[in-house]
């Protein structure tokens, strides 16, 4: 269970004050796939990085699963997203020199039971590239690496950040797909921050944001399946 | 670890600039290590020739032999031992000066083959063996007799055997020492006036432990020196004191301290810089990969990886390097210090019977480099890692204080090439300012060559050959007052500066002196009146002092311990001896000599003198030959070094081309695609090294004049020497085409990295 309070997060902007989030509240319930939907700079970054613990509000509460997350020093914080969270950023970011397969151990050894790396690959399409450098791979690919990169420490709740945003449309299909999948299967939370609307139909709740506030929170009576979206 | 497999990867990615920072690393390392060891080894061979041979703490020459030398011995807590010398004249224009064998004080340290077992057997010191190709068990004759070389030795009051005190070198072409036992010295000695050699006796004295040593260096004489004043009195009151030479005045000894000294100093210094330098080659290597990788931190940090985790991962690389670069640097310290120890100790005529390798200067050797270059690699690493993950993902943003600096430069009026390249010159700030050094030390280096060669050029010059004009010095046993061998008579006395007690020279010149001519600093002859009451003084006294023209110098003369006040009139330019200059008549009236007494002669030609009454003759032709021909030897390895220095200036010069080039990559392709030629771009580019070239040269020229000055200043300090410091205009201007010509190679070849940049490559990513 994700639980925000009265969230806010100000930066300075020259003289005055910018709210990234203002007065956020919010509960989502485990095992759900949201879609956190907005403008450039309507804060759904910033959501996703305050119940991820790489940024912490001005003032308020966050909850996950009943730790305090805004109140955690960084060393807790690192351990809250070593056991707990996955992430998944607009550009994959993953490591040059390294090969398909060690990007994923890089992260696998955080867990204290972690997925097999081949069968990991093998569920995301990549098995016989496991021992390719990510610029042997396409767009799509890189990002399903990155993908099972955040997945392999079996998280209780997967981050998204605009996942698809630098992919085409092919690719972005079955990046859904595997989040959809790992949602459904693994039972894990998954968080997806898009500009995109069109992903709002298979998500389970549905949360749009503007200059820094949740304007509606929807729950998607018929969930339409990742392979069905269409922009 | 996965992440770890990344190490070798990027190592072979960037393999040329990585190599090149290995390599300096070894190189400060192996300096490091290799001074360290030699200095250490030369240190304990001296610390244990002096306890082996029982060093002097004072020699004395008298009038009369002392009686009862045991029984004195007694009362004065401390060994005495009489010694004869002879000079010999083994071949033509050879001398061998042989000692006495000394069983309690200065007794000889064998070296190899065996001590004097028979009055036949004889040994030689090493030097002089080897030049002269004489080996252990051959013979050598000396009027008429046959002694049997039976081993080599180093005699611990002579360990740097010049033939007189103000020798600078150790000449084993011409002069070497020997010991025989003492019923052949006796044979020898009565053989000299036949053979028209010198005979000289001395008695060494050195207390027993904890009766007045001579004090430490640096600490209060305080202690000995009543002792010291007490036995000075006993031996002046019952036998005549003629000469007094304590242990801290004696040069044979000082000479290799000093050296010792000077490579202390260089084995601190060196090193240093060339960590400083690898040091900002690493910072900027490293905080180039880290801005590059500001997203992969963040997100290796939202993944969970901790600050800690993440800093030893982006430390393992520069570690790597540094384990790599110091072990080899290391084992090349360790392989080359033996054959640089071994030079040394020949060079000086030390026994190199411990060879000691420290274990925990081995191991400093490793560790201070690896430990230098993790501290800044921490620095620049940490400087990434405290920054939040939500910052670091979105990438690297130049400081708002970096763009600050560049609007403080108002560019818009330039020339576009020369407005890209000052833009250019404020953004890589860090690289310009690690050419900088790099280039001042490459230049230091490269100039050092040339610095000793011009110093050496005035040194024997005007230090010597314009003012020492004699060819020959004969120096009297007693003082004489009949005009009937030729030459120019003077007179001389040692004494010691009041405040230090540093030993001195007071000489007394005819007026216009034709073989002694004092020239001041300007160039131009100072002239000593007969009547004059001021003195003239030498370079090294005033430089010692801090003395000048018109300042009072006061000092006891070491035979009547009276002291006497001069006022200087002149600064004459010898580097040599710690000399005071006055008229031959005020020296005789000053300390009560009869008119026209002299000690010794200055000649241009060989005088016929009887050798029997001569204590010393001293051939400065000679001298000056035998340190040219040094002095060109040293330049050979000065030579090297040069070369040396301009393959580091290359390395570093790569390093920091290869790096603005990687830097710039997106830049020169967007240039490319505008249409600009290679040629163009690389002249927008690369020539941003243009200035900071030529000020780190320029740098290096006074940086050099200020560390080479202290270093002969403590090399120098304990043989009352100086080095007048002179790099002539045309030596500077070579200098600088080398290291140029170095600069334009390293330029050119890194304009070659331009051509390779795809243009596609660059755009691509700029999608991204």
């Amino acid at each position: 269970m994700i639980q925000l309070t009265d969230v806010s997060r100000i930066y300075p902007s020259g003289e005055t004050e910018f709210y990234a989030l203002n007065h956020v509240s919010l509960a989502v319930p485990d095992g759900e796939l949201v879609v956190i939907l907005g403008p450039s700079g309507s804060g759904k970054s910033t959501l996703l990085n305050m119940i991820g613990g790489i940024d912490q509000p001005d003032s308020g509460t966050v909850f996950v699963n009943e730790m305090d997350v805004a109140r955690m020093n960084d060393r807790a914080l690192t351990r809250y997203r070593r056991r707990h969270l996955g992430f998944v950023f607009q550009f994959n970011n993953l490591i040059p020199d390294l090969t398909v397969r060690e990007n994923i151990e890089v992260t696998a050894h955080l867990s204290l039971h972690p997925a097999k790396t081949l069968a990991l690959l093998e569920r995301v399409g990549l098995k016989d590239k496991a021992d390719k450098f990510p610029h042997q791979l396409s767009g799509g690919e890189q990002q399903r690496v990155s993908i099972a990169r955040a997945i392999v420490k079996r998280p209780a709740l997967l981050l998204c950040d605009e996942p698809t945003g630098a992919l085409d449309f092919k690719s972005s299909l079955s990046v859904l797909q595997l989040l959809e999948e790992i949602n459904q299967i693994d039972k894990t939370t998954v968080l997806v921050v898009t500009h995109n609307s069109a992903i709002a139909a298979m998500a389970d709740r549905v949360i749009r944001m503007r200059s820094g506030e949740i304007t509606e929170i929807t729950q998607n009576t018929i969930k339409a399946k990742a392979e069905e979206v269409s922009w | 670890m996965a992440l770890a497999r990344r190490i070798p990867r990027q190592i072979l990615q960037h393999k040329g600039r990585f190599l090149s920072l290995v390599f300096l690393i070894a190189l400060g390392s192996m300096t490091l290590t290799m001074l360290n060891l030699v200095v250490d080894n030369l240190q304990g061979n001296f610390d244990w020739l002096s306890d082996e041979g029982r060093v002097d703490d004072i020699r004395v020459w008298t009038v009369a032999e002392p009686a009862n030398l045991d029984s004195l011995g007694q009362l004065l807590h401390a060994d005495i031992d009489g010694r004869t010398a002879v000079d010999a004249t083994w071949q033509e224009d050879i001398t061998l000066r042989i000692f006495e064998e000394n069983q309690q004080v200065d007794r000889p340290v064998i070296l190899e083959g065996h001590a004097l077992k028979r009055d036949q057997e004889i040994l030689l010191n090493p030097a002089f063996a080897s030049e002269h190709n004489l080996a252990i068990g051959e013979q050598i004759v000396l009027a008429g007799r046959t002694f049997w070389i039976s081993g080599y030795f180093s005699l611990p009051d002579y360990i740097y055997p010049t033939q007189f005190e103000s020798d600078l070198l150790a000449d084993p072409k011409n002069f070497g020492i020997a010991v025989v036992t003492k019923r052949a010295i006796q044979l020898l000695a009565a053989d000299a006036p036949v053979e028209d050699w010198t005979v000289d006796r001395s008695y060494g004295i050195r207390f027993h432990p904890g009766f007045a040593k001579s004090a430490p260096e640096g600490e209060s004489e305080s202690n000995s020196q009543p002792v010291y004043q007490d036995l000075k009195d006993r031996f002046k009151d019952r036998y005549g004191l003629v000469r007094w030479l304590e242990r801290k005045d004696n040069v044979r000894i000082n000479m290799v301290k000093g050296e010792i000294s000077g490579q202390q100093a260089m084995s601190q210094s060196l090193p240093v810089a060339i960590f400083l330098i690898n040091c900002v080659l690493l910072a900027s290597i490293l905080w180039r990969m880290i801005r590059l990788e500001f997203p992969l931190i963040g997100t290796l940090r939202a993944l969970g990886l901790s600050r800690a985790e993440v800093l030893r991962h982006y430390l393992a690389l520069p570690l790597t390097l540094a384990v790599i670069g110091s072990i080899i640097g290391t084992i090349g310290g360790m392989t080359t210090a033996q054959p640089l120890l071994v030079y040394y100790t020949v060079f000086f005529n030390l026994p190199l019977s411990i060879v000691r390798f420290d274990p925990m200067l081995i191991l400093s050797g490793t560790l201070i480099p690896i430990g230098l270059l993790l501290l800044t690699a921490s620095y620049v690493v940490l400087r990434a890692v405290r920054l939040p993950p939500n910052t670091l993902i979105r990438g690297f943003r130049r400081r708002p204080k970096a763009m600050f600096i560049e609007q403080l430069f108002h560019f818009h009026n330039l020339r576009f090439t020369t407005k890209f390249r000052a833009r250019q010159m404020v953004r890589s700030s860090g690289k310009l300012f690690g050419a900088l050094i790099g280039v001042s030390f490459a230049a230091m280096m490269m100039l050092t060559g040339f610095l000793v060669q011009d110093s050496y050029d005035i040194f024997l010059g005007e230090g010597l050959r314009n003012t020492f004009r004699y060819d020959k010095n004969y120096v009297f046993k007693a003082p004489q007052n009949t005009d009937r061998y030729g030459g120019e008579p003077y007179q001389m006395l040692a004494g010691r500066e009041t405040g230090s007690g540093d030993a001195l020279l007071v000489q007394g010149l005819v007026e216009n002196s034709q073989y002694l001519q004092l020239i001041d600093d300007a160039g131009l002859a100072i002239s000593l009146p007969a009547k004059s009451k001021t003195c003239v003084i030498s370079r090294v006294l005033a430089d010692k002092f801090d003395l000048d023209t018109g300042d009072t110098l006061s000092f006891i003369d070491d035979i009547n311990d009276e002291i006497h006040y001069l006022r200087i009139g002149g600064i004459a330019e010898i580097y040599t001896l710690n000399t005071v200059y006055i008229p031959l008549a005020e020296f005789n009236r000053r300390f009560e000599r009869p008119d026209d007494t002299y000690i010794g002669l200055y000649s241009d030609r060989e005088l016929d003198i009887d050798s029997e009454v001569i204590a010393q003759t001293e051939d400065m032709s000679e001298m000056i030959a035998s340190l040219e021909s040094y002095t060109m030897l040293m330049r050979i390895s000065l030579l090297s070094i040069g070369l040396f220095s301009s393959l580091m200036a290359l390395l570093i010069l790569y390093i920091l081309f290869s790096l603005l080039i990687d830097e710039n990559s997106r830049s020169i392709a967007l240039l490319k695609i505008m249409g600009y030629e290679a040629r163009e771009i690389r002249t927008l580019m690369l020539r941003i090294f243009d200035l900071p070239f030529l000020l780190g040269f320029l740098a290096g020229i006074p940086l050099l004049f200020e560390f080479y000055g202290s270093m002969m200043e403590q090399a120098y300090e304990e043989i009352n020497m100086t080095m007048p410091l002179h790099l002539s205009l045309q030596n500077i201007l070579s200098g600088f085409v080398i290291l140029y010509l170095t600069y334009l190679l390293t330029r050119n070849l890194s304009g070659r990295k331009i051509l390779r940049i795809a243009m596609s490559d660059v755009l691509k990513s700029m999608q991204e």
